[in-house]
Protein backbone atom coordinates (compact mmCIF):
# COMPACT_ATOMS: atom_id res chain seq x y z
CA UNK A 1 0.00 0.00 0.00
CA UNK A 2 2.11 2.97 -0.96
CA UNK A 3 -0.48 4.20 -3.34
CA UNK A 4 -0.81 7.40 -0.81
CA UNK A 5 3.29 8.12 -1.01
CA UNK A 6 2.52 7.72 -4.94
CA UNK A 7 -0.34 9.96 -5.11
CA UNK A 8 1.32 12.77 -2.85
CA UNK A 9 4.69 12.36 -5.46
CA UNK A 10 1.89 12.96 -8.53
CA UNK A 11 -0.08 16.13 -6.56
CA UNK A 12 3.63 17.80 -5.86
CA UNK A 13 4.34 16.93 -9.88
CA UNK A 14 0.73 18.34 -10.92
CA UNK A 15 0.87 21.55 -8.62
CA UNK A 16 4.85 22.93 -9.44
CA UNK A 17 3.21 22.53 -13.07
CA UNK A 18 0.42 24.62 -12.09
CA UNK A 19 3.08 27.03 -10.61
CA UNK A 20 5.19 26.78 -13.54
CA UNK A 21 3.58 27.96 -15.83
CA UNK A 22 1.47 30.68 -14.04
CA UNK A 23 -1.71 28.66 -13.42
CA UNK A 24 -4.24 28.60 -10.57
CA UNK A 25 -5.34 25.52 -10.64
CA UNK A 26 -4.74 21.60 -12.01
CA UNK A 27 -8.16 20.23 -13.11
CA UNK A 28 -6.92 17.21 -14.65
CA UNK A 29 -3.30 14.71 -13.97
CA UNK A 30 -3.06 11.75 -16.67
CA UNK A 31 -0.68 8.78 -15.49
CA UNK A 32 0.23 5.98 -16.94
CA UNK A 33 0.59 3.17 -15.12
CA UNK A 34 2.22 -0.21 -16.30
CA UNK A 35 0.32 -3.27 -15.00
CA UNK A 36 3.71 -4.74 -13.80
CA UNK A 37 4.18 -1.26 -11.87
CA UNK A 38 3.36 -2.59 -8.64
CA UNK A 39 0.68 0.14 -8.10
CA UNK A 40 -3.10 -0.68 -7.58
CA UNK A 41 -5.23 1.49 -10.32
CA UNK A 42 -8.49 1.82 -7.38
CA UNK A 43 -6.20 2.58 -4.31
CA UNK A 44 -4.26 5.04 -6.29
CA UNK A 45 -7.22 7.26 -7.40
CA UNK A 46 -8.91 6.76 -3.83
CA UNK A 47 -5.41 7.82 -2.52
CA UNK A 48 -5.47 11.07 -4.94
CA UNK A 49 -8.73 12.19 -4.18
CA UNK A 50 -8.67 12.03 -0.57
CA UNK A 51 -5.00 13.87 -0.53
CA UNK A 52 -5.37 16.29 -3.50
CA UNK A 53 -5.76 19.77 -1.98
CA UNK A 54 -4.10 23.50 -2.39
CA UNK A 55 -3.93 24.01 -6.75
CA UNK A 56 -4.56 20.34 -7.10
CA UNK A 57 -8.05 20.17 -4.84
CA UNK A 58 -10.42 19.26 -7.15
CA UNK A 59 -8.59 17.98 -9.82
CA UNK A 60 -9.11 14.48 -11.53
CA UNK A 61 -7.47 11.46 -12.21
CA UNK A 62 -6.90 9.98 -15.03
CA UNK A 63 -5.36 6.57 -15.40
CA UNK A 64 -3.87 4.94 -18.65
CA UNK A 65 -3.18 1.78 -18.17
CA UNK A 66 -0.41 0.07 -19.90
CA UNK A 67 -0.43 -3.67 -20.71
CA UNK A 68 2.93 -5.63 -20.82
CA UNK A 69 4.76 -5.92 -23.80
CA UNK A 70 8.18 -7.71 -24.01
CA UNK A 71 10.61 -7.90 -27.28
CA UNK A 72 13.08 -11.20 -27.60
CA UNK A 73 16.29 -9.47 -28.88
CA UNK A 74 17.75 -12.37 -30.16
CA UNK A 75 14.74 -13.22 -32.85
CA UNK A 76 13.21 -9.72 -32.51
CA UNK A 77 9.40 -10.88 -32.02
CA UNK A 78 7.24 -8.70 -29.80
CA UNK A 79 4.39 -10.23 -27.26
CA UNK A 80 2.08 -9.33 -24.50
CA UNK A 81 2.79 -12.12 -21.76
CA UNK A 82 -1.01 -11.82 -20.48
CA UNK A 83 -1.83 -13.15 -16.96
CA UNK A 84 0.99 -15.36 -16.81
CA UNK A 85 3.43 -13.24 -17.48
CA UNK A 86 6.29 -15.89 -19.21
CA UNK A 87 8.51 -13.62 -19.99
CA UNK A 88 10.49 -16.28 -22.36
CA UNK A 89 10.48 -16.15 -26.06
CA UNK A 90 7.97 -19.15 -27.14
CA UNK A 91 10.28 -19.13 -30.54
CA UNK A 92 13.61 -19.67 -29.41
CA UNK A 93 13.26 -20.38 -25.78
CA UNK A 94 15.85 -16.88 -24.70
CA UNK A 95 14.46 -14.23 -21.89
CA UNK A 96 12.75 -11.10 -22.97
CA UNK A 97 13.02 -8.08 -22.15
CA UNK A 98 10.13 -5.92 -20.92
CA UNK A 99 9.59 -2.93 -23.44
CA UNK A 100 6.41 -1.36 -21.59
CA UNK A 101 4.15 -2.09 -18.40
CA UNK A 102 6.53 -0.93 -15.44
CA UNK A 103 5.38 2.62 -16.21
CA UNK A 104 4.70 4.97 -13.36
CA UNK A 105 4.39 8.54 -15.08
CA UNK A 106 2.85 11.91 -14.88
CA UNK A 107 2.61 12.54 -18.81
CA UNK A 108 0.59 15.48 -18.97
CA UNK A 109 -1.24 17.99 -16.79
CA UNK A 110 -4.39 20.12 -17.47
CA UNK A 111 -3.93 23.36 -15.73
CA UNK A 112 -6.73 26.43 -15.00
CA UNK A 113 -7.04 29.85 -14.59
CA UNK A 114 -9.32 31.42 -12.14
CA UNK A 115 -10.82 29.67 -8.96
CA UNK A 116 -13.27 27.19 -10.26
CA UNK B 1 -8.15 29.66 -20.05
CA UNK B 2 -7.09 25.76 -19.84
CA UNK B 3 -4.33 24.16 -21.08
CA UNK B 4 -2.72 20.85 -21.36
CA UNK B 5 0.58 21.06 -20.64
CA UNK B 6 2.78 17.56 -21.57
CA UNK B 7 4.56 17.11 -18.34
CA UNK B 8 6.75 12.79 -19.38
CA UNK B 9 7.99 13.09 -15.76
CA UNK B 10 8.64 9.78 -13.71
CA UNK B 11 6.49 9.71 -10.49
CA UNK B 12 9.34 8.83 -8.16
CA UNK B 13 11.35 10.96 -9.95
CA UNK B 14 13.37 12.99 -6.59
CA UNK B 15 13.61 9.20 -4.93
CA UNK B 16 15.35 8.16 -8.44
CA UNK B 17 17.49 11.35 -8.11
CA UNK B 18 18.75 10.47 -4.33
CA UNK B 19 18.94 6.83 -5.32
CA UNK B 20 21.76 7.83 -8.00
CA UNK B 21 23.42 10.14 -5.62
CA UNK B 22 23.73 6.70 -3.50
CA UNK B 23 24.92 4.75 -6.23
CA UNK B 24 27.34 7.29 -7.45
CA UNK B 25 28.57 7.79 -3.28
CA UNK B 26 28.95 4.09 -2.66
CA UNK B 27 30.67 3.16 -5.63
CA UNK B 28 33.22 5.83 -5.42
CA UNK B 29 34.26 4.29 -2.23
CA UNK B 30 33.95 0.97 -2.58
CA UNK B 31 30.79 -0.09 -1.29
CA UNK B 32 29.40 -2.99 -2.62
CA UNK B 33 25.01 -2.55 -1.57
CA UNK B 34 22.63 -5.41 -1.28
CA UNK B 35 19.02 -4.94 -1.43
CA UNK B 36 17.50 -7.61 0.17
CA UNK B 37 13.30 -7.35 0.12
CA UNK B 38 10.80 -10.23 1.28
CA UNK B 39 7.05 -10.38 2.72
CA UNK B 40 7.27 -10.72 6.38
CA UNK B 41 8.47 -14.04 8.00
CA UNK B 42 10.56 -15.00 4.81
CA UNK B 43 13.75 -15.31 6.71
CA UNK B 44 15.67 -12.32 5.94
CA UNK B 45 17.29 -11.53 9.63
CA UNK B 46 18.43 -15.21 9.73
CA UNK B 47 19.21 -15.04 6.41
CA UNK B 48 22.37 -12.47 7.23
CA UNK B 49 22.84 -13.81 10.60
CA UNK B 50 23.88 -16.81 8.52
CA UNK B 51 25.83 -15.64 5.95
CA UNK B 52 27.36 -12.63 7.17
CA UNK B 53 29.78 -15.03 9.90
CA UNK B 54 30.31 -17.11 6.31
CA UNK B 55 32.36 -13.85 5.17
CA UNK B 56 34.55 -14.11 7.76
CA UNK B 57 37.67 -11.85 7.35
CA UNK B 58 37.00 -11.50 3.81
CA UNK B 59 34.60 -8.59 3.93
CA UNK B 60 33.81 -5.48 6.57
CA UNK B 61 30.12 -5.67 6.52
CA UNK B 62 27.21 -3.63 8.23
CA UNK B 63 23.59 -3.83 7.94
CA UNK B 64 20.84 -1.43 7.28
CA UNK B 65 17.68 -2.86 9.17
CA UNK B 66 14.26 -1.28 8.09
CA UNK B 67 10.67 -2.03 10.19
CA UNK B 68 7.95 -0.58 11.30
CA UNK B 69 8.86 -0.83 14.94
CA UNK B 70 11.14 -2.04 17.46
CA UNK B 71 14.88 -2.54 16.04
CA UNK B 72 14.79 -6.24 17.11
CA UNK B 73 16.64 -7.07 13.80
CA UNK B 74 19.68 -4.28 14.58
CA UNK B 75 20.48 -6.10 17.69
CA UNK B 76 20.13 -9.93 15.85
CA UNK B 77 22.91 -8.52 13.61
CA UNK B 78 25.05 -6.75 16.23
CA UNK B 79 24.81 -10.15 18.38
CA UNK B 80 26.88 -11.53 15.17
CA UNK B 81 29.39 -8.94 15.18
CA UNK B 82 28.26 -6.98 12.48
CA UNK B 83 27.25 -3.19 12.85
CA UNK B 84 23.67 -2.64 12.36
CA UNK B 85 21.76 0.73 11.89
CA UNK B 86 17.53 0.06 12.59
CA UNK B 87 15.28 2.63 10.34
CA UNK B 88 11.89 2.96 11.83
CA UNK B 89 9.45 4.16 9.52
CA UNK B 90 5.65 3.89 9.29
CA UNK B 91 6.18 3.41 5.32
CA UNK B 92 5.49 -0.14 3.89
CA UNK B 93 9.18 0.38 2.05
CA UNK B 94 12.65 2.04 2.56
CA UNK B 95 13.14 5.17 -0.05
CA UNK B 96 16.66 5.82 -1.38
CA UNK B 97 16.39 8.91 0.90
CA UNK B 98 16.01 7.01 4.48
CA UNK B 99 19.33 4.93 3.25
CA UNK B 100 21.44 7.89 2.74
CA UNK B 101 20.53 8.94 6.19
CA UNK B 102 21.76 5.77 7.28
CA UNK B 103 24.75 5.04 5.16
CA UNK B 104 25.40 8.16 6.53
CA UNK B 105 26.03 6.65 10.34
CA UNK B 106 28.64 4.06 9.17
CA UNK B 107 30.99 6.98 8.07
CA UNK B 108 33.56 6.66 10.82
CA UNK B 109 34.75 3.22 9.33
CA UNK B 110 32.70 2.37 6.09
CA UNK B 111 31.99 -1.07 5.08
CA UNK B 112 33.13 -2.88 2.07
CA UNK B 113 29.73 -4.68 1.53
CA UNK B 114 26.27 -3.08 2.99
CA UNK B 115 23.26 -5.02 3.16
CA UNK B 116 20.04 -3.49 3.22
CA UNK B 117 16.92 -5.85 4.86
CA UNK B 118 14.30 -4.06 3.51
CA UNK B 119 10.76 -3.56 5.14
CA UNK B 120 9.23 -6.79 4.63
CA UNK B 121 6.60 -6.66 1.98
CA UNK B 122 6.61 -8.26 -1.41
CA UNK B 123 4.81 -5.35 -3.44
CA UNK B 124 6.10 -1.83 -2.47
CA UNK B 125 9.96 -2.24 -2.09
CA UNK B 126 10.31 -3.05 -4.83
CA UNK B 127 9.24 0.40 -6.60
CA UNK B 128 11.81 2.37 -4.81
CA UNK B 129 15.54 2.08 -5.96
CA UNK B 130 17.76 2.84 -2.59
CA UNK B 131 21.07 3.02 -4.63
CA UNK B 132 21.72 -0.45 -4.44
CA UNK B 133 24.06 -2.64 -6.86
CA UNK B 134 22.47 -6.06 -6.27
CA UNK B 135 18.80 -6.82 -5.35
CA UNK B 136 17.56 -10.05 -3.70
CA UNK B 137 14.38 -11.56 -3.61
CA UNK B 138 14.14 -14.00 -0.38
CA UNK B 139 10.67 -16.10 -0.51
CA UNK B 140 9.98 -18.79 1.92
CA UNK B 141 8.79 -22.10 -0.41
CA UNK B 142 5.86 -22.50 2.32
CA UNK B 143 4.15 -18.82 0.71
CA UNK B 144 3.00 -20.98 -1.86
CA UNK B 145 4.00 -22.06 -5.65
CA UNK B 146 1.81 -19.32 -7.15
CA UNK B 147 3.19 -16.26 -5.51
CA UNK B 148 6.21 -15.04 -7.94
CA UNK B 149 3.01 -15.12 -10.54
CA UNK B 150 0.92 -12.88 -8.70
CA UNK B 151 3.52 -10.72 -7.38
CA UNK B 152 5.80 -10.56 -10.04
CA UNK B 153 7.57 -7.27 -10.01
CA UNK B 154 9.62 -7.84 -6.97
CA UNK B 155 11.20 -11.44 -9.01
CA UNK B 156 11.62 -10.13 -12.20
CA UNK B 157 13.99 -7.27 -10.94
CA UNK B 158 15.89 -8.85 -8.84
CA UNK B 159 19.54 -10.69 -9.72
CA UNK B 160 19.14 -13.27 -7.23
CA UNK B 161 16.04 -15.11 -5.76
CA UNK B 162 16.90 -17.14 -2.54
CA UNK B 163 14.04 -19.43 -2.02
CA UNK B 164 14.39 -20.18 1.47
CA UNK B 165 12.82 -23.06 4.32
CA UNK B 166 13.37 -25.68 1.69
CA UNK B 167 13.65 -27.81 5.04
CA UNK B 168 9.67 -27.48 5.64
CA UNK B 169 8.96 -28.39 1.88
CA UNK B 170 7.80 -31.80 3.34
CA UNK B 171 5.25 -30.17 5.21
CA UNK B 172 4.32 -27.55 2.88
CA UNK B 173 2.41 -29.12 0.40
CA UNK B 174 4.50 -27.20 -2.35
CA UNK B 175 5.91 -28.56 -5.18
CA UNK B 176 8.98 -26.88 -5.39
CA UNK B 177 9.56 -27.89 -9.23
CA UNK B 178 6.31 -26.11 -9.63
CA UNK B 179 7.60 -22.62 -7.42
CA UNK B 180 11.40 -22.72 -9.45
CA UNK B 181 9.29 -22.82 -13.29
CA UNK B 182 7.03 -19.83 -11.78
CA UNK B 183 9.95 -18.25 -10.43
CA UNK B 184 11.84 -19.12 -13.94
CA UNK B 185 9.08 -17.63 -16.13
CA UNK B 186 8.57 -14.24 -14.14
CA UNK B 187 12.16 -13.48 -14.05
CA UNK B 188 14.38 -15.35 -16.48
CA UNK B 189 17.86 -13.81 -15.40
CA UNK B 190 18.10 -13.83 -11.68
CA UNK B 191 20.53 -16.67 -10.10
CA UNK B 192 18.59 -18.99 -8.42
CA UNK B 193 19.13 -20.98 -4.63
CA UNK B 194 16.93 -23.28 -2.85
CA UNK B 195 18.12 -23.33 0.73
CA UNK B 196 17.58 -22.89 4.65
CA UNK B 197 19.10 -20.32 6.39
CA UNK B 198 17.99 -22.27 9.59
CA UNK B 199 19.51 -25.83 8.45
CA UNK B 200 22.38 -24.32 7.18
CA UNK B 201 21.58 -26.23 3.95
CA UNK B 202 22.10 -24.95 0.60
CA UNK B 203 24.13 -21.90 2.34
CA UNK B 204 27.31 -22.15 0.57
CA UNK B 205 26.28 -21.83 -2.93
CA UNK B 206 24.40 -18.61 -2.09
CA UNK B 207 27.44 -17.20 -0.27
CA UNK B 208 29.42 -18.21 -3.05
CA UNK B 209 27.19 -16.57 -5.45
CA UNK B 210 27.47 -13.49 -3.52
CA UNK B 211 30.87 -13.33 -2.71
CA UNK B 212 31.51 -13.34 -7.04
CA UNK B 213 28.94 -10.88 -7.59
CA UNK B 214 30.46 -8.55 -4.77
CA UNK B 215 33.85 -9.15 -5.69
CA UNK B 216 32.51 -7.90 -9.18
CA UNK B 217 30.84 -4.91 -8.16
CA UNK B 218 34.29 -3.69 -5.89
CA UNK B 219 36.10 -4.42 -9.18
CA UNK B 220 33.98 -1.76 -11.18
CA UNK B 221 32.94 -4.61 -13.28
Amino acid sequence: MHEAGIAAEILEIAKTQAAEHGHMRVSEVAVRLGEMSGVVAEALEFAFEALRDGAAEGARIEIKRIPVLARCEACRVESRPGADLVLWCAQCGRPMKVLEGEELTVESVVLEDGDQ
Amino acid sequence: MSERVAVETPVLRKNDEYAAENRRWFTERGIAVVNIMSAPGAGKTTLLEKTLPMFGERFRCAVIEGDLQTDLDAERIRRVGVRAHQINTTCCHLDARMVQGAAETFIDALPQVLFIENIGNLVCPASYDLGEHLKVTLFSVVEGADKPKKYPKMFRMSDCVVLNKADLLPYSGVALEELLANVHDVSPVAAVFTLSARTGEGLREWVDWLSGKIGEVRAGR
